[in-house]
């Protein structure tokens, strides 16, 4: 089956194409659609991630692409550990969004639209994650962020999500350059997009530290993007402006992972280029506790969700970029999970009270206690505490930071501030009464069902990890390297520091009150006005994009309008005028006609006797 | 330089050689030479259209002498047959037919004066140049000894070596006229 | 019959001197048949100039002179007369258009 993995990522398409073509009049043909097709390529990714256990290996390429005498543009796919995973994580979160959407987007207008591009979107991560190459990578990326765009604007009637989808597209469009120059410096290096001939010839040692460091920051560039790292980070927040299943899936669990993927998949080149690694880390830890700063003040749940996942994906390029790629990875699977129930949860909420500012919620734990145990679970285990999934990924993080202390600090006061605004987050959602309407129209099952199934990897996922068990995770991703020790000192200071989290936002938001918390803003009021406004990041960029840029674009106008027209326009007046002065030679008085004639038969004459010289 | 002409210094200057035919043939081409010169001058200073043709005459006659002097004596006949037989009344018609209302100037001001004689001393000046300056290989020698009657050998190069321009001419003739009366035509 | 020599250059520079003599006629005056009359005058001063060369120019050895000058003199006269033919017709043609021969009212050319 591992020969034929192509088919996991076929058949997505195959239903994005079917729903295309006429299905699409049938939104409930087209959701049952996309939702067997994303199950069956659930089953033989599961199938597949089965014989890579055994320890099945798969890469085949074709050639797209003869270049002459050069090496020829390849594609193709590959099954490995990496890829095996991300597979069975994306399909699956994947197949339990789309049955999610069933009931939380029933009804809506776009609903046949929405599957088809759905489909699309998971076609693409799948092909993304399949790619052996990095030209198919990239374009299979690029797919991504196109989808990405399409979901976001799905409701793009509504100005602030056409907005937001713009935002997304234009601001990935940045590092989706980085990474393009990038695959483009590494072939020039190398002569070759192979990943796997890529991490041979880094190996060998046959392309210099500096051209890869280079290479690989210009990578991260494109990873940074997709992976809402700072400074690329503004569009997430404002992406969720999209409907509830598509942040669950795209900006919690899958796209925003890809950025970290693609740093895991060239992980072989990044290794052996130190100071892409310091820069990788560096950014990493920054957008940890930069994000957790901003999910502190958000009153939008979607929002803190948001802030949060760019916090974790902080986390895992911190990771990587400290070498521990497997924690990373692993940290990336749970995360995948418990916040693909945290988002839904949030979706179940929204729909609960049809708004996302939690100030007007409240009390919601009576209506559903399902949606309260199952936030609860995934803030628990977000925030790690033991045994849940989270304790143990971000326990291994925090194991291999211990070597910088800088980082490791950032870390533990990520740890500190996430546990704070998670249960925030609980407290004003669940707890106390009722602070604004209910319309209780009842929680279909297929929104029910993805919860309770998403709750046993937010719960057990962890034991894949758990170093008491060989941290069998670790082995399978980077078989031969020796498996992150248990630091126990660690894990209770990380424990310690999540629990003082907890207790800080129990101290300020219990019962659901918020008058604790209001006078800690104003007795803090210049620190909650930086955060709300986002560290003036977005203010920056506007004041980028309408000042200099719209600067230069009136400059280049002007230029063009008075430059170029007027050069263009100048040749023409200087005709007419030179055609105007010279008119009035044109007299029409032929005695002047011929005098004119004969001065110029007398020179030239005079010309043709110069030389014979007048004797 | 020009060859001097020496019967006519030596008369000149004083000497007395005997007043021969040959003295007089200079004399007569001399003399021819001004009298076309003060006809052309003439026509360019004279204020009516009818003096113009008058002057226009005397060139025109003097100019036939001076062929009869330079060997042409046949051409000298066409040009008082044709110029001054055909031309000229041509020309005097012509003047009969447009008659001037008012007293208009004949000449153009004083900018087309100058200029027209600016163009017309440069002209001058580059063909003297020209003449002054080329080397005629046979400026010294003796004109060719032409026959009493250059009619026969006139006669014979048109229609042999010149048939074919003398029949274009006919043509160009028989156009002219043609085209003569279509544009005169009253419409 | 023997001709006293006149040097070819006198006859020469009297057909410059005639030429351009009718050129400044033609160039100044304003009646358009005072212009054609100079014009003849400038045909001919080039028939002078034809004439002295024909004096100055011999036939093959052994053969009578062709006279070449004179026998292009005839077809200048000819020219001449299918000009002033054409040209008086203008002149008239203008002149019931226009009720005038002066040139400078002839203008419809300008640019």
């Amino acid at each position: 089956m591992a020969a034929q993995a192509w088919i996991i990522a076929a058949l997505p398409l195959l239903a994005f194409l079917i729903i295309a073509a006429g299905a699409r009049r049938s939104p409930l043909l087209s959701a049952w659609l996309t939702i067997l097709a994303i199950g069956a390529a659930a089953l033989v990714s599961l199938i597949v991630f089965g014989q890579v256990t055994g320890g099945t290996r798969v890469e085949q390429s074709y050639t797209w692409l003869p270049l002459g005498t050069g090496q020829p543009f390849l594609v193709g796919f590959q099954v490995d550990s990496l890829t095996a995973t991300m597979l069975v994580v994306v399909s699956s979160v994947s197949l339990l969004v789309q049955i999610y959407s069933l009931g939380y987007m029933a009804g809506d207008p776009g609903f046949a639209r929405y599957f088809a591009f759905m489909a699309l979107f998971t076609f693409s991560m799948l092909g993304l994650v399949l790619a052996n190459n990095l030209l198919a990578l990239y374009i299979f990326w690029e797919l991504v962020g196109l989808c990405s765009y399409l979901l976001i604007g799905h409701w793009h009637e509504r100005p602030s999500a056409a907005a937001a989808a713009k935002k997304a597209f234009i601001v990935t469009r940045f590092g989706d350059f980085g990474f393009l120059a990038g695959i483009l410096f590494l072939y020039w290096h190398a002569n070759t997009l192979q990943i796997s001939e890529l991490a041979q010839k880094v190996a060998a040692g046959q392309i210099p530290e500096s051209a890869l460091t280079v290479g690989m920051l210009l990578i991260f560039c494109g990873a940074a993007g997709k992976s809402a790292q700072f400074p690329l980070h503004a569009w997430l927040p404002d992406a969720m402006e999209g409907p509830t299943p598509v942040s669950a899936l795209i900006h919690a669990a899958t796209m925003v992972a890809a950025g970290v993927y693609l740093m895991a998949r060239t992980f072989p080149l990044l290794e052996h280029a130190p100071v892409a690694m310091g820069v990788v880390a560096s950014i990493g830890g920054f957008t940890a506790i930069f994000a957790a700063t901003m999910g502190l003040v958000s009153t939008d749940i979607k929002r803190v969700l948001a802030y949060s996942t760019m916090s974790q994906l902080g986390y895992m390029m911190m990771a990587i970029g400290l070498g521990a790629m497997a924690a990373g990875m692993f940290h990336l699977v749970n995360h995948a999970f418990f916040k693909a129930m945290l988002f839904l949860c949030a979706g179940s909420v929204i729909h609960l009270v049809d708004t996302n500012e939690m100030p007007e919620m409240g009390g919601l734990g009576k209506e559903r206690p399902l949606t309260f145990l199952a936030m609860t679970v995934g803030a628990l285990s977000l925030a790690g505490i033991v045994p849940l999934s989270g304790f143990w990924s971000k326990d291994e993080i925090l194991g291999a930071a211990v070597g910088s202390p800088i980082l490791f600090g950032a870390a533990l006061l990520t740890v500190f501030l996430t546990a704070a605004y998670m249960f925030r987050v609980i407290y004003l959602t669940f707890a106390g009464p009722h602070r604004g309407q209910v319309h209780d129209h009842g929680e279909p099952t297929s929104m029910a069902l993805p919860l309770v199934v998403l709750l046993v990897p937010t719960v057990a996922s962890g034991l894949i990890g758990i170093p008491a068990l060989g941290s069998p995770i670790a082995a399978f991703l980077e078989p031969g390297g020796a498996p992150a020790a248990f630091n126990p000192v660690v894990a209770a200071i990380s424990l310690l520091v999540a629990l003082a989290g907890i207790g800080t936002a129990t101290v300020l938001y219990s019962g659901g009150k918020m008058d604790r918390s209001h006078a800690l803003q104003t007795s803090l009021a210049p620190i909650h006005t930086l955060l709300v406004n986002r560290y003036y990041v977005d203010h920056v960029y506007n004041w980028i994009a309408g000042g200099v840029v719209l600067g230069i674009a009136w400059m280049a106008d002007n230029f063009d309008k008075y430059v170029i027209d007027g050069m263009v326009n100048g040749v023409g007046e200087l005709a007419v005028g030179t055609g105007g002065w010279l008119r009035r030679a044109q007299t029409g008085q032929v005695q002047a006609y011929a005098w004119t004639l004969l001065i110029g038969v007398v020179a030239l004459a005079a010309l043709a006797l110069l030389p014979l010289g007048l004797r | 330089m020009l060859p001097e002409p020496a019967p006519l210094v030596a008369t000149l200057l004083g000497a007395t050689p005997p007043m021969n035919a040959e003295l007089l043939t200079a004399l007569g081409f001399y003399a021819l030479a001004g009298l076309a010169l003060a006809g052309a001058l003439g026509l360019i200073i004279a204020s009516d259209v009818f003096h113009d043709a008058l002057f226009l005459v005397l060139t025109l006659g003097s100019v036939a002498g001076i062929f009869v002097i330079l060997g042409a004596d046949f051409l000298a006949v066409v040009q008082v047959l044709i110029y001054v037989g055909a031309i000229m009344i041509l020309i005097l018609f012509g003047i009969m037919l447009t008659p001037q209302l008012g007293n208009l100037p004949n000449t153009g001001g004083p900018g087309q004066i100058a200029a027209g004689v600016i163009a017309a001393v440069a002209v001058l000046g580059t063909i003297l140049a020209v003449i002054t300056t080329a080397t005629w290989p046979r400026a010294s020698a003796a004109p060719i000894d032409l026959p009493a009657g250059t009619t026969s050998l006139l006669g014979t190069s048109l229609f042999n070596s010149f048939a074919l321009p003398f029949e274009v001419a006919s043509v160009l003739l028989l156009i002219a006229m043609i085209g003569a009366l279509v544009i005169a035509r009253e419409p | 019959m023997p001709i006293y020599p006149i040097a070819l250059q006198h006859g020469l520079i009297l057909g410059a001197a005639l030429f351009s003599l009718g050129l400044a006629g033609a160039l100044i005056k304003r009646n358009a048949i005072a212009i054609l009359m100079a014009i003849e005058l400038m045909l001919n001063g080039v028939n002078v100039t034809f004439v002295s060369f024909a004096q100055h120019m011999p036939g093959a050895p052994g053969q009578p002179p062709e006279l070449t000058g004179q026998v292009f003199a005839i077809f200048v006269i000819t020219v001449a007369a299918a000009e002033a033919a054409v040209g008086l017709a203008i002149v008239l043609a203008s002149y019931r258009l226009r009720h005038t021969v002066q040139i400078d009212a002839s203008s419809s050319l300008r640019g």
